[in-house]
């Protein structure tokens, strides 16, 4: 049974000492007292003697090296032929413990930045790698960035005005229709009526100012600012629980252009004429058809209409932009029967308001229209 | 740009377009004004002046945008004759 | 010869000057009469509501509160008093108007309103409320004025109750090894608070101070010649420059301080026909008697007056830390090449071969031993005079190191094992980091350094490192270092270019490292973030790290090995942090350097219970940190000796490793 000699400690407070070197070599034939070893500290250098008589089994360390205080420096048999015992369990590696087929954690955190699952990419090895996933990715389209839960109140009203407490009243039905007051509690109604009228009325607006096209929807739209500006409840909003009311009315209207949908936005369509009103309808339509509408055409509608009558659709009910309380739907006539529509936010607007809003759009108002 | 080929162009565009509204445009003459026959809607309109500009390499101003030059077909073939 | 004192003839009585007090019964009555006023006014402002807090009169004990203060006359001599101070601080400083103020929480106060009854300061003179607390200090104090050689002696006066107090052994002990002119005053007044001297105290008073070799007086303040004698004693400690003790038999005849007493009728009647000072008057004639006490009352209502003036004591802005603004820090040339030990070894012998104020205390530090962990070897034999081996006296040198610095010195303290800290707490956690705030005048540049941590098999009361209750003290520095830092730069800074009172981990398996930067750079100091210059905060450089591991001291090779595996086996980016000041926390450094990070990890070796990694995650979600973050540390046990045992109750590689790929 070979007996172990040990690294010796040197001074009380170092536990590595440096081997300098071996002095004897495996299978030579040592005697007790003999020098086997030298080893030192930053105090001092140490010959390691065997204590008793013996074969050299086997060496521990390089020269150079610093061993540990304690650990087994040298083998010692009775014959040079024993061999060393292996009661030292090898300290179990972390992979050991964790299973070598878990990804890396490098491979998880990219997983989890991607939003992916693990069970769904290959492997090249035996663990999920960094470069597994890298591949994984280039080879499928870039998926979306996780989505983050929306902010208590995504976003800010993109035009001007007054944010005012709401009275007792428009608090209670704010609070009787939403469950959480940072969206819209958007509903709808409509109302019927002949459009008669209204092609009359456009017509003759085409034929007195020389139009290509008869300008019914922006007509009816600009009807709609008239009402707007007269009624400020109608170009409001809810941001951070408080009513907030326009200044201007800017008025956002539907154009649908090579599948997709626009809301080019005429601003402060309160100061303009009917003529105005109508050029500057025409003139964001076009933009929209040459694809030159800017980001800035397209921001802090107040109010909204839609229109549908072309292709022909008989009612649609439209979804409201953001912080806009009142979107108007026009669509086609039948058996000269048409429906308007609304669709409304009713922490502000009640049903009796946007109805009357409505129906104040069922035939035109010539005053309303030509008084600017 | 021969005119009569312009006319024909332009005619069948009015007539296609109508047709997409469910409109009837047979026999739209060339002097007929095209505004007071309500086949066009204010989109149609505008599809045809994009269609106008493509097809005849031509760019209309706003300003340009008036029944003295797009009332009629031969207003129309007029104008895109001229500036083309 | 002051035989009528009026307000006009007393010069000394404006608190600008010590007052002059010949040994004249007229004289000592006058001062005597008008201490006893004083105290009968505070009484009186008291039970109107105008003092704050509370107040401990020396009401009886006027004479024996003069006797010794009076003998005091060297400009460099001090004093060092107790709760019961206001004979001992108005014979020193004649500033009764300062004294009411002061009590009274104006801002015309002698120290402005933050000291109070118990906590004075004024020129050599310092008060303050533990009991035994400033004995080391006035050695400390003693020591220097005998290095320096210029005259002066200390004088620190106690009760009779403060016997029971250990400091006050250790402090006769090392006043007598070190034979240094420190006076130690028992005012024996046979009471402690409420409880009479029998239940508290056993054996003779005056052996107490034989048996450490201290030449020893007993007196009693109803002797005739009590002034001489006192004075006498005063005289003895300043020739001879050795210690004395001096006991003074005396009589309190207000309560402990207010309501507190439990004596019988019989015997205050006893204590009153005793009263010293009512003898004392009574030897004159009863026309100048009383001439001297309607001149006293006159000007003990100007001197309230005066107080009553001045506004309620007020900050301007409350001070966010007792640090001061931040002075440029100057670059330094990096010393590597040897072991974090050797190091330190150098810095020691730099700064004391180049700063004659700097003075190392601490056990076993003398050669060829040179300290448990040899980082002062050589150091007795260059200076044998500035490095002492002292006592084993933790309490008693970490005061003692207050005392040094106090007295302009730039003392270290060496504590063998940081887990003795706690013997000396008292005087870090009520003395070094409460003087410079509460008076003005006081710096206390004292660095205690201590080996700490485990990894040794040392066992439960040698292997601890006390950062989180250290860094828990209000002003207290804690700087705990790492390999990557340049240990003797952060010694050198510590010592010589830092005035607050410091604690020095040195993490005893760093002891042998290489002492090497290895690519780390200093993160950028906040300017808001004292000291953070002086003492900077280690990052190895990883642009968006995956994980980045905060951690100090003897974690700093540990969390290295665990960085290595996770970048290699993981494929992990992983960023080190090293702090190397604990306290005051480099917090907006941190934050800014930090805030954006997806993962942190407080890899401490302290248990993380209450610890420093929660405050700096807590300073971190304050910022709004939003990432994943964990500390990971032992439990709140004591560290075992086995080594089996120790391994798995410090954090070891596996266990950090582990339990950081659960954060993915």
């Amino acid at each position: 049974m070979p007996r172990p000699i040990h690294v010796p400690r040197i001074n009380n407070n170092d536990d590595e000492v440096k081997l300098i070197a071996f002095l004897v070599s495996p299978g030579e034939a040592v005697k007790s007292g003999q020098a086997v070893a030298e080893v030192e500290s930053e105090k001092a250098t140490v010959v390691v003697e065997a204590e008793e008589d013996g074969f050299v089994i086997e060496t521990s360390g390089t020269q150079g090296q610093m061993l540990d205080v304690g650990a087994v420096l040298l083998w010692l048999g009775e014959t040079p032929d024993e061999t060393v015992p292996q009661n030292d369990p090898a300290p179990q590696s972390v992979d050991g413990q964790a299973g070598t087929d878990r990804p890396t954690a490098g491979a998880l955190a990219l997983i989890g930045k991607h939003g992916l699952s693990a069970v769904d990419i290959p492997a090249a090895g035996a663990r999920l790698k960094v470069s597994d996933v890298e591949a994984f990715l280039s080879g499928n389209a870039p998926p979306a960035e996780p989505e983050r839960p929306p902010a208590p109140q995504f976003g800010a009203p993109d035009a001007g005005g007054k944010s005012t407490e709401f009275s007792a009243y428009e608090a209670a039905m704010l609070h009787s229709v939403s469950w959480h007051a940072h969206e819209a509690a958007a509903t709808y109604l409509e109302a019927a009526y002949d459009e008669a009228d209204w092609q009359a009325f456009a017509q003759g607006f085409r034929d007195r100012h020389g139009l290509l096209s008869s300008p019914l929807v922006p007509l009816m739209a600009y009807q709609l600012v008239r009402h707007a500006s007269d009624n400020p409840d109608l170009n409001s909003t809810v941001h951070n629980g408080r009513k907030f009311v326009y200044d201007r009315v800017n008025l956002g209207f539907t154009v649908h252009i090579g599948g997709k949908l626009f809301l080019p936005v005429i601003h402060e369509a309160d100061g303009m004429n009917a003529r105005e009103f109508v050029d500057a309808f025409a003139g964001l339509h076009r933009s929209a058809m040459r694809g030159k509408l800017q980001p800035a055409d397209m921001k802090g509608a107040t109010i909204a209409i839609s229109s549908m009558a072309r292709w022909p659709v008989l009612r649609h009910m439209p979804i409201l932009p953001p912080f806009v309380s009142l979107m108007v739907a026009h669509s086609a006539p039948q058996d000269g029967r048409s429906i308007l529509g609304a669709t409304y936010d009713h922490r502000v607007l009640d049903g009796a308001a946007a109805f009357q809003a409505l129906n104040h759009l069922t035939s035109p108002d010539d005053k309303e229209i030509t008084s600017k | 740009m021969d005119p009569d080929t312009a006319r024909q162009q332009i005619r069948d565009k009015i007539t296609a377009l109508a047709e997409s509204l469910g409109n009837k445009a047979d026999g739209l003459g060339d002097d007929d004004f095209i505004p007071q026959l309500d086949i066009l809607d204010s989109a149609a309109t505008m599809e045809l002046i994009m269609w106008l500009e493509q097809t005849y390499g031509i760019s209309i101003p706003d300003d340009d945008l008036t029944i003295e030059n797009f009332g009629t077909i031969n207003l129309i073939a007029g104008y895109v004759t001229k500036n083309g | 010869m002051v035989s009528e004192p009026t307000a006009e003839t007393r010069p000394g009585f404006d608190g600008r000057s010590k007052p002059e007090l010949p040994l004249d019964p007229a004289a000592l009555y006058g001062f005597g009469h008008l201490i006893r006023g004083s105290e009968e006014t505070l009484l009186d402002l008291f039970s109107k509501g105008q003092l704050s807090g509370t107040t401990h009169t020396c009401l009886g004990q006027e004479l024996c509160q003069m006797g010794v203060v009076r003998a005091l006359n060297h400009d460099r001599d001090a004093i060092f008093s107790n709760h019961r101070n206001h004979g001992h601080f108005l014979t020193y400083s004649g500033d009764f108007a300062g004294l009411f103020a002061e009590i009274m929480g104006r801002e015309a106060g002698v120290c402005g309103g933050h000291g109070g009854s118990q906590h004075l300061a004024y020129r050599g003179f310092h008060s303050s409320g533990v009991q035994g607390g400033m004995t080391a200090i006035a050695v400390g104090e003693a020591l220097a004025r005998k290095q320096d050689g210029a005259g002066g002696i200390v004088a620190v006066i106690i009760g009779d109750g403060t016997l029971g107090q250990g400091l006050v052994y250790e402090s006769l002990n090392l006043a007598g090894v070190w034979d240094v002119p420190v006076l130690f005053v028992v005012e024996n007044n046979s009471i402690a608070q409420t409880t009479p001297t029998d239940m508290t105290t056993a054996g003779s008073l005056t052996a107490r101070g034989e048996a450490f070799g201290i030449q020893t007086w007993r007196v009693s303040d109803d002797a005739p010649d009590f002034f001489e004698r006192a004075e006498a004693a005063v005289d003895a400690v300043r020739k001879t420059g050795s210690p004395g003790f001096l006991v003074i038999d005396t009589m309190r005849l207000g309560p402990h301080s207010k309501g507190d007493d439990l004596r019988g009728s019989e015997e205050m009647d006893a204590i009153r026909a005793r009263d010293p000072l009512t003898r004392l008057g009574e030897r004159l004639p009863d026309a100048e008697r009383q001439a001297i006490e309607k001149s006293n009352a006159d000007f003990l209502k100007a001197a309230v007056d005066e107080a009553m003036q001045s506004p309620p004591a007020q900050f301007d802005e409350v001070p966010l830390h007792p640090f001061g603004p931040n002075q440029p820090v100057q670059a330094k040339t990096v010393q590597v090449g040897g072991t974090v030990r050797q190091a330190l070894n150098a810095a020691l012998h730099r700064m004391l071969e180049q700063s004659p104020e700097v003075i190392l205390l601490g056990e076993d530090l003398h050669d060829p031993y040179g300290g448990a962990f040899k980082v002062s070897e050589r150091l007795t034999t260059a200076y044998p005079d500035r490095v002492l081996s002292t006592p084993i006296s933790e309490a008693g040198i970490v005061g003692a190191g207050i005392g040094l610095a106090m007295a302009g010195k730039r003392p270290i303290v060496e504590i063998m094992f940081a887990d003795f800290l706690s013997l000396g707490m008292d005087q870090i956690y009520n003395h070094a980091v409460k003087f410079p705030p509460l008076f003005d005048e006081v710096t206390v540049p004292l660095v205690i350094r201590a080996a700490c941590g485990g990894g040794r098999g040392y066992g439960a009361t040698h292997s601890q490192t006390p950062e989180s209750l250290c860094a828990s003290v209000p002003g207290l520095t804690v700087i705990y270092g790492s390999h990557r830092h340049d240990a003797g730069g952060l010694l050198e800074n510590a010592v010589l270019n830092w005035d607050h009172p410091t604690v020095f981990f040195e993490h005893k398996l760093l002891y042998s490292r290489p002492n090497e930067p290895d690519g780390y750079k200093a993160l950028a100091a906040h300017a808001s973030d004292p000291a953070a210059g002086l003492f900077p905060t280690l990052q190895n450089g990883r642009d968006e790290p995956d994980i980045t591991i905060i951690a100090y001291g003897g974690m700093a090779p540990l969390v290295e090995v665990v960085a290595e595996e996770l970048e290699r086996e993981e494929e992990l980016s992983v960023e080190i942090i090293l702090p190397s000041l604990i306290a005051p926390l480099p917090r907006n450094t941190l934050i800014a350097a930090l805030s954006d990070r997806p993962r942190i990890v407080l890899a401490e070796e302290s248990p993380t219970e209450f610890g420093v990694g929660a405050e700096i995650a807590a300073s971190l979600a304050e910022a709004g940190f939003d990432g994943h973050i964990l500390r990971v540390g032992p439990p709140p046990v004591p560290i075992p000796s086995a080594r089996s045992l120790e391994e798995q109750v410090l954090p070891d590689r596996d266990r950090l490793i582990a339990e950081i790929l659960e954060m993915f």
